[in-house]
């Protein structure tokens, strides 16, 4: 089966330069710097790179745009903020090929014709600074990356930018927010960021994954890409599989796998042979799925159907003996803690439903609290000012659309049925 | 509550080169808030009054514009913080396998309670809101070091390290 | 403009406005907490949600730009419930104290619960509770009342600048702080305007009553030369408290402490309520009668005795400009003397002369052309402090994009926010400005000097040069400002210097400003408080104009200015002095010289507020009305003639300074034909016209003396006295006036010596030392502040605190031309105690 972002991984030193000039590394950026900038975006526009950050906008369409606003310079953000519960995806790649990303920042900046680079990496990450900036002393001491690059003309640096621990940090918004030293919460749009973004200036910002892609598209060209997986989002995906099976980790596969090959084949199924319950099929915010969902497809489209969402591929598994309510309220605890106090209906609302959470949990739950849930979801969604407000309602709305019986029992018999 | 009084960068000299460098890297100094927080709660153990005065001069913003970032983001202090922090990540995929009784576990060897500082002042111990390790869950960060699929008897092995 | 539908109506408004925009153009509310028009929006508290036809979700009204052709509807069920839930949601951690807090009946969150009608009280957890923090003196911040509108947090930074308060922590804990310790805040109040429930409280009115109680008047700010509208709530004829207002006045709805927090000096208790008259030594209490006859009768026997130009008289800066038109035509007709002059000659007059010399059009810059402006050069003076609205202009600019280039010796908050701030060597404003007016005038009278050495006097280098001339040249000019403060104005050939760079920006196109310290320094002059102007600055030559109207003789040679008439008091040649509304002791330069002068005096008259020191030198104390109690006009530093009228009654015994001279002249026989302030105005109308909201200063072309080769370098080293005290000021003093004002107290109590960290320590001087300051002159003592910015080798100090005062310290040296104290700095030697 075929992988393409995990390829070099594997390899001893696979971090260092010369291991990946050694395999085909920076023979796209050379290609792509044989092309005019707009041919690079059409490359990537046939390819129908789909943003791997969760909300899956095409990636070159974001190019087009701020390839069009004549402000400069422009600015190339990587978002490797990873923040998104159950998500350990692009530290694979940072990680184990560092200049795969770098190659694809390049050609991206060259596409759009951005000047500067910044990888916002998370806080939690603190050993990925050195060894992308090590990487980075690389590339420069090639002529990967600084002035005149590979002699075409083109200028162009990258740096790394350390969070500091808020999850809100990984909106596109409240990242440029951060990176201009300020409070990262979320910005008014319009303007947008291709547009006016980081320092008043034209911006694009792109998931890691999102751009590791783009040295392979470029290499092997858009239509080859395009044939990986379904057509409305062709390309891998790399999964987080975590929670209670047998092979947690991290694994690339094409976009569109059925849920039952990720948890049974892959994952080797549930550990202690138990039952599946219920799985969280991408990141603490989107509503869980049960076992009836297991021949859904991992692509948009179709968990937008199942009335979940693909987010960052975060799949996080459960069984039988999992508390439900307990999971919501863990996922809620995150919430608050994340929410960054801007806007009325999730700092207020989120701290509320947890507490109700917490309640039920605890054994003293009221017969009105599973309404009463519904109810200060519904006054939340659709009215937070970022998509954050609305992620925290993921794990209640699912949890009580396909488990409200076990909502109910705990508070029936004033307890948790089962303890995790 | 003077006027035009402003305090003094009261970073060490070689602290003071290392921010200047940072500021280089970026088009506006107050960009390099973070990298410069980090520099001062290195320097100065936790962002207190004068970390918070130092990093406002450089920055070339107010100090209370630093306090509220200082006390946004999750990676800083304004409290002193113990040599080495702890950081155990207990959102839902460590939760799955078992998050909760390695804090108790923690608790309980550090005779702390999650978010204090041993008496010591050897350890602080935090709860973290996902550390991105979940394939290899439960996880912990020990200031710069990852200690992946935890057992209550590697807790031990890996707490020796730090003095 | 482009059309929209609001609820099916058809409506036509500008563009770029943001929905809540248009729909308040339209006379169509929509609730909000957040969203204020003057500052950025913010999005966050959802309770403008509306609905846009062709976009299924709810959207913010504040953030959604208006465009041609949107259907926007504002009320319906769907939105009614969504801005409900806002409401329950924010009344969750709401203290519900409204019968305590005195932000009930004028309080966003209670008006719109109300309207929404009952709410009911899902919400059955302990509520979070924050703290109620004092650690501003004046701003109370009761955090649990907050609802997250960040609006404190960025009018703070917006509008004025300050930066002090921040949202701190996130999520349910954020809380909207200062930096624990505070020492950002400059106390404006601006936070306590625009919060929309009880989170931001002024202390000062702390249970003050409910808001139906207050009367509500306005009234013009007795402090600075600003002249900011104050909306004054009274209650039962005493002030409680002032709020900027809806963007109103010059200042448009800001304001600065002073004008916020100094209104205590009305309910002073220190205020005089009765005329005193010195027996044996001891100043006792009389009827008014008593005191106008004696002082009619003294002053009387004197003009027989040795004539009216033994009887000079101070009016005031503070005064309003009836009230010193009437002290002059006193003075001139009544006593028959020329010696009339007042504070302004300390600080303004040297710009008055200058721009009197200037005949070329040049033009006055107003607050507004400030803001307006591309470009800004100030030469000594310090806007933020002494005029704390012409700072904020000058942020604006800056916000706008514009530049400011600040020449001043002195660490200052002007410095902090300049693009550039230059450090001349102390006492080189005026040779400064001479290079420039070298370079951009090429006129030979200014030779005598090269640019370098220009440059090296003044301690600057060519780039600077460049800096500033470049605010003067090329076709950008044109909104270019010039501002120029006491550095200029209190400098020997201050007032050549002055017309020499009016000319150059007469040249260039670019206006101009003075910074005024006080309330009326233009309107005092104007109104001819001045030994060899009258009314209108009329020169003496025209006085038959005047004599036509009042009626007598005005004596036609110039009158002696301020410290000619105190060193002719010494000499024995002036023998009455007549101060209505200044204090010479605290206020000008060399303390003991002016103590000398008035002790030498045969009658002192003094008419004030309070016993100040030069009062308890008087013969006879007048006792007059504060601002509050009368009515009248100042002009501020734009030449912007605004009147007031009184907001409470009088205390017992005092009249308004107009009444009390008129009632004099009565007595000394004289009497004015005036029955009210109207009639007075009325003849000053007549006099001195108002060309629309200004009166408009014409230039002469004289010729102002040009030292040439021989001008002052600033001050030479002294050995005996090493340290070079530099006098600043302070946002929380202007006068003697603001030391009694208990609000002003509390922002800043003590003046504070600033001095270099590296002669701190070689004296062994840490912060907070009590240290003593002497000089040739006399002495003073205060506490040490080991400041960075302050320049080794020298010492800032603000003047204005009455319990520390620098003026004690300084000589005063006359400048030729206008016969003002040179002031701004003086030599000093340092001891610890
Ligand atoms: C609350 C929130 C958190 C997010 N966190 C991340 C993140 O950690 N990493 C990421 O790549 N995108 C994250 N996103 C998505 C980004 O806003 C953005 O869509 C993405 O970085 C764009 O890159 P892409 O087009 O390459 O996917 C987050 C979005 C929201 C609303
Ligand atoms: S939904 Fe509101 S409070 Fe929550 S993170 Fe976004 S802006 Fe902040
Ligand atoms: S007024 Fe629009 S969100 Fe607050």
């Amino acid at each position: 089966m075929e992988t393409i972002l995990l390829n070099r991984v594997h390899l001893e030193n696979s971090r260092s330069i010369s291991v990946y000039t050694a395999n085909e590394g920076y023979d796209a950026l050379k290609k792509a710097l044989s092309m005019s900038p707009s041919g690079v975006i059409d490359e990537v526009k046939r390819a129908n790179l789909r943003g791997r950050g969760g909300a899956g906008f095409p990636a070159a369409m974001k190019w087009g745009f701020a390839a069009a606003d004549p402000k400069r310079p422009k600015y190339l953000l990587c978002n490797a903020d990873e923040g998104e519960p159950g998500t350990c995806k692009d530290r694979q790649i940072m990680e184990g090929d560092p200049h795969e990303l770098i190659e694809g920042m390049i050609i991206a900046g060259y596409a759009f014709g951005a000047e500067y680079g910044y990888i916002y990496l998370r806080a939690e990450y603190p050993r990925l600074e050195g060894i992308l900036e090590q990487a980075i002393s690389e590339a420069e001491g090639k002529g990967f990356l600084g002035k005149n690059i590979c002699s075409s003309g083109f200028n162009f640096t990258i740096r790394v930018h350390r969070g500091a621990g808020a999850y809100i940090c990984g909106e596109e918004t409240a990242l440029i927010e951060s990176l201009e030293g300020k409070r990262g919460q979320s910005r008014i749009k319009p303007p947008f960021p291709v547009n006016v973004g980081a320092f008043g200036l034209p911006t694009v910002i792109n998931n890691v994954e999102t751009l590791a892609n783009v040295p392979h598209i470029i290499l092997k060209g858009g239509a080859w890409f395009a044939g990986i997986g379904p057509a409305k989002c062709p390309g891998t995906r790399i999964i987080s599989l975590s929670g209670h099976v047998n092979r947690p980790g991290y694994y690339e596969l094409p976009m569109g796998v059925t849920f039952r090959e990720v948890i049974y084949e892959h994952g080797g199924g549930i550990r202690g042979g138990k039952e599946l319950k219920a799985f969280i099929p991408g990141g603490a915010s989107s509503p869980c799925l049960t076992p009836k969902h297991l021949s859904v497809n991992m692509d948009y489209e179709s968990l937008a159907e199942a009335g979940s969402m693909l987010g960052s591929s975060a799949l996080m598994v459960m069984d039988q003996d999992t508390c439900m309510v307990r999971v919501a309220e863990r996922l809620m605890r995150f919430f608050v803690h994340e929410s960054c106090g801007k806007c009325t209906p999730c700092r207020e609302g989120t701290d509320w439903l947890l507490s109700i959470l917490e309640r039920i949990e605890a054994g003293e739950g009221k017969q009105e609290d599973i309404e009463l849930l519904r109810d200060i979801c519904d006054n939340i969604a659709g009215k937070t000012f970022c998509p954050l407000g609305e992620g925290a309602l993921g794990p209640v709305r699912g949890t009580l659309k396909y488990f409200e019986e076990e909502y109910r029992e705990h508070i029936r018999i004033k307890g948790c049925p089962m303890k995790i | 509550m003077r006027g035009p009084n402003i305090a003094r960068a009261a970073f060490s000299e070689e602290t003071l080169k290392r921010v200047e460098a940072v500021i280089s890297r970026y088009p506006t100094p107050q960009a390099a808030a973070l990298p410069v927080l980090y520099l001062a709660q290195k320097e100065f153990g936790y962002i207190n009054d004068e970390a918070l005065s130092a990093v406002a001069f450089v920055l070339r913003i107010s100090r209370a514009e630093v306090y509220g970032l200082a006390t946004y983001y999750s990676m800083f202090s304004t409290s002193p913080m113990g040599r080495n922090v702890i950081h155990l990540c207990d959102n839902l995929a460590c939760t799955l396998l078992g998050a909760e009784s390695l804090r108790s576990c923690l608790e309980r060897k550090l005779g702390i309670r999650m978010g204090e500082t041993t008496s010591d002042g050897r350890f602080t111990l935090r709860n973290a809101e996902c550390l991105g390790a979940c394939g290899q869950a439960p996880v912990m960060l020990v200031n710069d070091d990852f200690y992946e699929a935890l057992t209550e008897s590697t807790i031990d092995k890996a707490l020796e390290k730090y003095r | 403009m482009i059309k929209i539908r609001i609820n099916d109506h058809e409506f036509e408004v500008e563009p770029g406005l943001t929905v809540i925009q248009a729909a308040d153009r339209c006379g169509i509310y929509i609730p909000r907490f957040c969203y204020l028009e003057k500052l950025s929006p913010l999005g966050g508290c959802r309770m403008c949600l509306i609905s846009i036809q062709g976009i299924p979700k709810l959207q913010t009204a504040c953030t959604t730009p208006a465009r041609e052709g949107m259907a926007i509807i504002t009320e319906s069920e769907e939105i009614h419930k969504a801005r409900k839930a806002m409401l329950e949601f924010q009344l969750i951690q709401h203290p519900l104290d409204c019968f305590y807090c005195d932000k009930a009946a004028e309080c966003d969150l209670q008006d719109l619960t109300y309207q929404f009608g009952e709410i009911k009280h899902r919400h059955d957890f302990p509520k979070r509770k924050g703290t109620i923090i004092y650690e501003n003196p004046l701003i109370q911040r009761t955090l649990e009342r907050c609802v997250h509108c960040e609006r404190c947090i960025r009018v703070c930074k917006e509008i004025q600048g300050a930066h002090a308060l921040s949202a701190t922590r996130r999520g349910r804990l954020t809380t909207i702080r200062e930096v624990p310790g505070g020492g950002e805040c400059e106390h404006c109040g601006h936070c306590i305007d625009v919060c929309p429930v009880g989170a931001n409280l002024d202390r000062l009115f702390t249970y003050g009553g409910r808001p139906f109680q207050m009367e509500k008047g306005k009234t013009i700010c007795p402090y600075c030369g600003c002249g900011c509208t104050l909306t004054m709530n009274t209650r039962e004829g005493m002030l409680m408290r002032v709020r900027g207002g809806k963007e109103e006045g010059v200042n448009r709805g800001s304001l600065c402490a002073r004008g916020r927090f100094g209104w205590g000096i009305v309910h002073h208790p220190g205020r005089l309520v009765r005329p005193l008259i010195k027996k044996q030594g001891k100043l006792l209490e009389v009827e008014w009668d008593e005191a106008l006859l004696f002082t009619a009768t003294r002053l009387q026997k004197i003009i027989k005795e040795k004539g009216g130009a033994a009887v000079g008289g101070l009016g005031s800066a503070r005064a309003s400009d009836e009230a010193n038109y009437l002290f002059q035509r006193f003075m001139r007709r009544v006593i028959g003397s020329n010696h009339i002059d007042s504070s302004a000659r300390l600080h303004y007059t040297a710009g008055l002369i200058g721009r009197l010399g200037v005949k070329a059009e040049v033009s006055e810059a107003t607050l507004e052309d400030v803001r307006n402006a591309s470009r800004i050069l100030i030469i000594g003076a310090d806007p933020v402090e002494t005029n704390p609205i012409l700072g904020l202009a000058i942020k604006k600019m800056l916000w706008k994009g514009g530049r400011a280039v600040l020449a001043d010796p002195r660490s200052t908050r002007t410095g902090r926010i300049a693009t550039r701030h230059i450090r001349i060597r102390p006492g080189t404003e005026v040779p400064l400005i001479l290079g420039l007016g070298l370079e951009i005038l090429k006129e030979p009278s200014l030779s005598g000097f090269t640019r370098e050495e220009v440059m090296k006097n003044c301690g600057i280098f060519a780039p600077d040069m460049d800096e500033i001339l470049s605010v003067l040249t090329g076709p950008a000019a044109q909104k270019s400002v010039v501002l120029m403060g006491r550095g200029v104005m209190q400098a020997p050939f201050g007032a050549t210097a002055v017309s020499v760079l009016l000319r150059a920006a007469a040249r260039a196109g670019a206006s101009y400003l003075f910074t005024m310290d006080r309330n009326n320094e233009r309107g005092s002059c104007e109104m001819g408080v001045l030994p060899d102007r009258l009314p209108g600055l009329a020169p003496l030559s025209d006085r038959g104009r005047f004599e036509k109207i009042w009626g007598d003789k005005i004596p036609a040679a110039p009158g002696l200015s301020a410290y000619d008439m105190l060193h002719a008091a010494k000499e024995g040649t002036l023998h009455a002095l007549y101060i209505m509304g200044e204090n010479p002791m605290v206020d000008f330069p060399d303390t003991k010289f002016v103590e000398d002068a008035l002790n030498s005096l045969e009658f002192l008259v003094v008419q004030d507020l309070f016993m100040t020191r030069t009062a308890s030198m008087a013969d006879v104390v007048l006792p007059t009305a504060s601002f509050a109690e009368k009515s009248g006009g100042f002009t501020n530093l734009e030449g912007r003639v605004q009147s007031f009228t009184p907001l409470i009654p009088s205390s017992v015994d005092v009249m308004p300074d107009s009444r009390i001279i008129v009632e004099l002249s009565r007595k000394m026989g004289k009497g004015f034909p005036f029955k009210s302030l109207t009639e007075v105005r009325e003849e000053i109308h007549s006099l001195v016209p108002v060309q629309g909201w200004k009166r408009k200063i014409s230039g002469e072309d004289m010729d102002l003396p040009c030292p040439g080769a021989g001008v002052h370098w600033g001050p030479a080293d002294d050995p005996e006295f090493p340290f070079l005290l530099l006098l600043t000021s302070s946002l929380y003093r202007n006068g003697s006036m603001s030391n009694l004002a208990p609000g002003l107290a509390m922002a800043q109590d003590k003046a504070g010596i600033s001095l270099n960290p590296l002669d701190a320590s070689e004296l062994g001087i840490t912060q907070g030392d009590k240290i003593i300051l002497t000089s040739r002159n006399g002495e003073v003592h205060d506490e040490a502040g080991i400041c960075d910015s302050v320049s080794k080798g020298t010492l800032q100090m603000p003047e204005g605190f009455a319990n520390a005062s620098p003026k004690g310290l300084l000589s005063h040296d006359l400048d030729p031309v206008t016969r003002a104290p040179m002031g701004r700095y003086v030599q000093v030697k340092i001891r610890k105690i």
